[in-house]
C-alpha cells in the first residue's frame, strides 16, 4: 500500500510550486553573491562592501581594489557562466531530446577551448613572441580574437555534433562527446607541445577553469556575448516548448524548425563559446543543472525553465567558487573537482532513473 | 445539403526528389468535403504516409497543388497552416513531467504571442477540446502515467484545441493495445459523426473504415488510387485487385477480410438468433463451409430436444448436447478432412 501511495503525484499545485521557488532562490542568490565578495583571503565586512559598491570610501582603500577590481568582477562571471553554461545545457538538451546534452558533454566547450589554442598560438608563432606575450597583450582585440577562436571552434564541434545526432541513440551521442573532447584536449597538448614552458603554464592555468581571470576588460566582451546568447534563447522560448514534441509535431504546430534549430544553436555558440574563451572549460553545470530545475519546478515548460535554469546555475557556479576560494590553508581544489561532486551524482541519477523507466 | 470541398487536390504527383525522383504516385485528383470522415487505406509500404505528408503540408509534392480552404498550402504561413490544419502521428510523445493538460496547452501556439503565453480565450478553447476528447480527468496527470490510449487521446484533444478546419491522422491507432485502440477509434467516430468534424485518417483497421468512413480512400500498389462510398468499392471487388494475392481475400458477402481457406465439407445450421451466429462462427473456425447446400456432413438443429438446447445430426448418429462448449467439444473429435465428400 505504501508503494501505491508513494508513486503517486504530489498534490501540490505546480503553480504554489513555482510561486515559492523563484522568491528562495533570488534570495540564495543574493546570499551568495554576497558571500562571493565578502569572503576570501582577507574578510570584507558587508556593510564595508555596500559602501564601496555605492561609491563611498572604504575603511582601508585595498578593499575597494579588492572588491571592484577582483571579487565583483569575479562574481558577476560566475553568474554569467553559470547562467550561460547551464542554459546552453537545458537548450541542446530540449533539441537533441536527451537529458545528457550540454555543451561541455557534447564536447563544444572542447571544441572552443582548442579554437583558443590555435589563435592563441598562431598569433604567438606570427608576432614570434610567445603565447604567454600573446596572452598577457590582452587588449580589447586580442579578446575579440581569443572570442573568435572560440566561437569558431564551437560552432565546428556543434556542427559535427548535429550530423551525428542524427544516427546515433543518446548515450552513443555523449560519448562521441566526450570523445571529442578528448581528442580536442589532445590536439591542445600537442599545440602546446611546440611551443615554450612557460607558454604551457599560463595555458594550463587556462585550462582548469577558473571564474577568476576575467578583468573587468574582459567583461566587457563576455558580457555581451552571453547577453545575445540569453536573447536568442528568450526569443527561442516558444518553438523549444513545441520541439518538446519532437520535430514533426513542433513543425505540425507553425514553428520553422530550421530557423528554430539555427538560432538556438547560435545562442548555444554565444554562450558556451565566450564563457570557455575565458574561464576555461566549465565541466558538469550544463548538464546537472536543467535537471536541477525540472526537479525543483516539476514542469518542462521553458517560459518557467529558462529562469529558473539561470538562477539555479549562477547559485551552483558561486557556490563551487565559494568553495574554491574560502580561505583554506593549500588551494590544491579546482573549480571543475567542486563541479564534478556537484553534477556527477545528478548525472548518475538520471541515467539510473531511466534505466528504471526503461525496464 | 451543400457541402463545399474543404481539401483539393489536383493532379498531384507525390514522392521524393532527386536523380532520378522517386516518384510513389502521379495524376492524383482529391476532394474532401467538409463534415466528411476519409479513411486512406491500402497495404504496407503503398505510399500513404507519403500521401498524408503531402496532405498536410508537411512534405512538397513533385507536381501539383494541395489547396485547403481555396489556398495553396505552399503559400501558406506555418502559423496559419497551423490553425487550419492539425495532424496526430504514430510517434509515441513522452516528456518526463508534462501533464496531459499542458500537453493539450501546445495546441495553441499557433495562436499565442512570442512566449506561448495562454489567454482566457485559449484556456476556455483548451476546456472545449479536452472534454470533447473526453480527458478532462486526466488534465493532472502526467504522461509516463497515462496508457498509450490514453496519451493519444490527448494528442487528439491537443490537435482539437488548434481549432482545425481538418484534422489529418496518421496510423494513431498502429502501436495501440486492443482497448487503447477501441478506446481512440470511438474517440475518431463521435468527433467524424457527433460533431461532424472533417478527419482524414490513415488506417490499417478495415473494418473501422468499411465502418464508418464516409469515403474510402484505397491507394493500391503502383500509385493508383480508388476512391468512394465504402460500399461501392466493396462491390466493384476493389479490395482484391488492392490486397492482391498476399493480402486477407475480401469476403463481400459479409464485408469482412477472411483468411482465404479451402471450403471444408458443408454443415448446415437449423436455427436463427444469437446462437445461430455463434454456433456458425465455431463452424467457420474449426474448417466447416456453414451452408444449406446439399449434399452436406451434419446438421446441426438447434432448439429444445428432450432437454438438450443442440441436436448434431451425423451420419455416425445424432447427438444431443447441452451447451455450445459440448457441441465444440463434439465437433472438434471430428476431423473436417474425412468429412469430405
Amino acid at each position: 500500500m505504501t508503494t501505491t501511495t508513494s508513486r503517486l503525484p504530489p498534490k501540490r499545485s505546480p503553480q504554489l510550486r513555482i510561486a515559492v521557488v523563484f522568491p528562495v532562490l533570488a534570495v540564495v542568490l543574493a546570499v551568495l553573491f554576497a558571500a562571493e565578495l565578502s569572503l576570501g583571503t582577507v574578510r570584507i565586512p558587508l556593510g564595508e562592501i555596500a559602501n564601496v559598491l555605492l561609491g563611498g570610501e572604504p575603511s582601508q582603500e585595498i578593499w575597494r581594489v579588492i572588491v571592484l577590481e577582483l571579487r565583483l568582477p569575479r562574481a558577476i562571471t560566475a553568474c554569467l557562466a553559470g547562467t550561460a553554461l547551464a542554459l546552453g545545457g537545458l537548450t541542446l538538451q530540449t533539441l537533441f531530446r536527451n537529458p545528457l546534452a550540454g555543451p561541455w558533454a557534447l564536447g563544444i566547450t572542447a571544441g572552443a577551448q582548442l579554437g583558443v589554442a590555435m589563435v592563441a598560438v598562431a598569433g604567438a608563432v606570427a608576432g614570434s613572441a610567445g603565447l604567454a606575450v600573446a596572452l598577457a597583450r590582452l587588449g580589447a582585440i586580442a579578446d575579440l580574437s581569443l572570442a573568435t577562436g572560440a566561437f569558431a571552434g564551437a560552432t565546428a564541434m556543434l556542427m559535427g555534433v548535429v550530423a551525428l545526432s542524427r544516427r546515433v541513440n543518446a548515450v552513443t551521442l555523449l560519448i562521441a562527446g566526450l570523445m571529442f573532447g578528448f581528442l580536442a584536449q589532445g590536439l591542445v597538448a600537442v599545440l602546446l607541445h611546440f611551443t615554450t614552458e612557460n607558454q604551457v603554464e599560463v595555458f594550463e592555468n587556462w585550462s582548469d577553469g577558473s571564474f577568476g581571470g576575467v578583468t573587468p576588460d574582459k567583461l566587457m566582451v563576455l558580457a555581451p556575448a552571453v547577453l545575445l546568447g540569453l536573447l536568442l534563447i528568450g526569443a527561442s522560448i516558444k518553438p523549444l516548448n513545441a520541439l518538446l514534441l519532437g520535430e514533426r509535431y513542433a513543425r505540425s504546430l507553425g514553428v520553422r524548425i530550421r530557423r528554430a534549430r539555427n538560432t538556438a544553436l547560435v545562442a548555444v555558440v554565444c554562450l558556451a563559446g565566450s564563457v570557455t574563451a575565458y574561464c576555461g572549460p566549465i565541466l558538469f553545470l550544463d548538464l546537472a543543472v536543467p535537471h536541477l530545475c525540472r526537479g525543483l519546478c516539476r514542469t518542462t515548460d521553458h517560459r518557467i525553465l529558462v529562469p529558473a535554469v539561470a538562477l539555479v546555475g549562477s547559485i551552483v557556479a558561486l557556490t563551487a567558487d565559494l568553495i574554491v576560494h574560502l580561505p583554506w590553508r593549500q588551494h590544491f581544489l579546482h573549480l571543475n573537482a567542486v563541479n564534478a561532486l556537484i553534477g556527477a551524482p545528478v548525472v548518475l541519477w538520471v541515467l539510473l532513473r531511466r534505466r528504471s523507466a526503461n525496464a | 445539403m451543400h457541402r463545399p470541398s474543404l481539401l483539393t487536390a489536383s493532379d498531384l504527383t507525390i514522392g521524393y526528389s532527386g536523380r532520378p525522383p522517386h516518384i510513389i504516385a502521379r495524376g492524383l485528383d482529391l476532394k474532401m468535403r467538409r463534415g466528411e470522415l476519409v479513411c486512406l487505406i491500402g497495404p504496407n509500404g503503398v505510399g500513404k504516409s507519403t500521401l498524408m505528408r503531402t496532405l498536410s503540408g508537411m512534405q512538397q509534392p513533385l507536381n501539383g497543388t494541395v489547396r485547403l480552404n481555396d489556398r495553396d498550402l505552399d503559400a501558406m504561413e506555418p502559423a496559419q497552416l497551423a490553425r487550419a490544419l492539425a495532424v496526430v502521428l504514430t510517434d509515441r510523445v513522452e516528456i518526463e513531467l508534462m501533464r496531459a493538460r499542458a500537453l493539450v496547452e501546445m495546441g495553441r501556439l499557433p495562436y499565442t504571442g512570442w512566449s506561448g503565453t495562454l489567454d482566457a480565450e485559449d484556456h476556455r478553447v483548451v476546456d472545449e477540446a479536452m472534454s470533447t476528447a473526453n480527458v478532462v480527468h486526466l488534465a493532472e496527470r502526467e504522461l509516463s502515467q497515462l496508457s498509450d490510449g490514453e496519451r493519444q487521446r490527448v494528442m487528439i484533444a491537443r490537435a482539437l484545441a488548434q481549432q482545425p478546419s481538418l484534422l489529418v491522422l496518421d496510423e494513431v491507432t498502429a502501436f495501440l493495445d486492443l482497448p487503447g485502440r477501441i478506446e481512440v477509434m470511438n474517440l475518431l467516430v463521435d468527433l467524424a459523426h457527433r460533431d461532424k468534424r472533417t478527419l482524414l485518417l490513415s488506417t490499417h483497421d478495415l473494418d473501422l473504415a468499411l465502418r464508418h468512413a464516409d469515403r474510402l480512400w484505397l491507394l493500391a500498389p503502383g500509385g493508383t488510387l480508388r476512391t468512394g462510398p465504402p460500399e461501392a468499392l466493396a462491390l466493384s471487388g476493389a479490395f482484391d485487385e488492392v490486397f492482391g494475392e498476399r493480402g486477407p481475400k475480401f469476403d463481400r458477402r459479409s464485408g469482412t477480410f477472411a483468411v482465404d481457406r479451402v471450403a471444408g465439407p458443408r454443415v448446415a445450421v437449423d436455427g436463427d438468433g444469437l446462437e445461430a451466429v455463434w454456433v456458425g462462427r465455431a463452424l467457420a473456425r474449426l474448417g466447416y463451409d456453414c451452408t444449406t447446400e446439399e449434399p452436406r456432413a451434419a446438421t446441426i438443429v438447434i432448439g429444445d430436444h428432450d432437454g438438450s438446447r443442440y441436436r448434431l445430426e451425423h451420419r455416425t448418429g445424432d447427438r444431443d448436447v447441452q451447451s455450445l462448449t459440448e457441441l465444440i467439444e463434439v465437433l472438434e473429435t471430428l476431423d473436417p478432412a474425412t468429412e469430405r465428400h
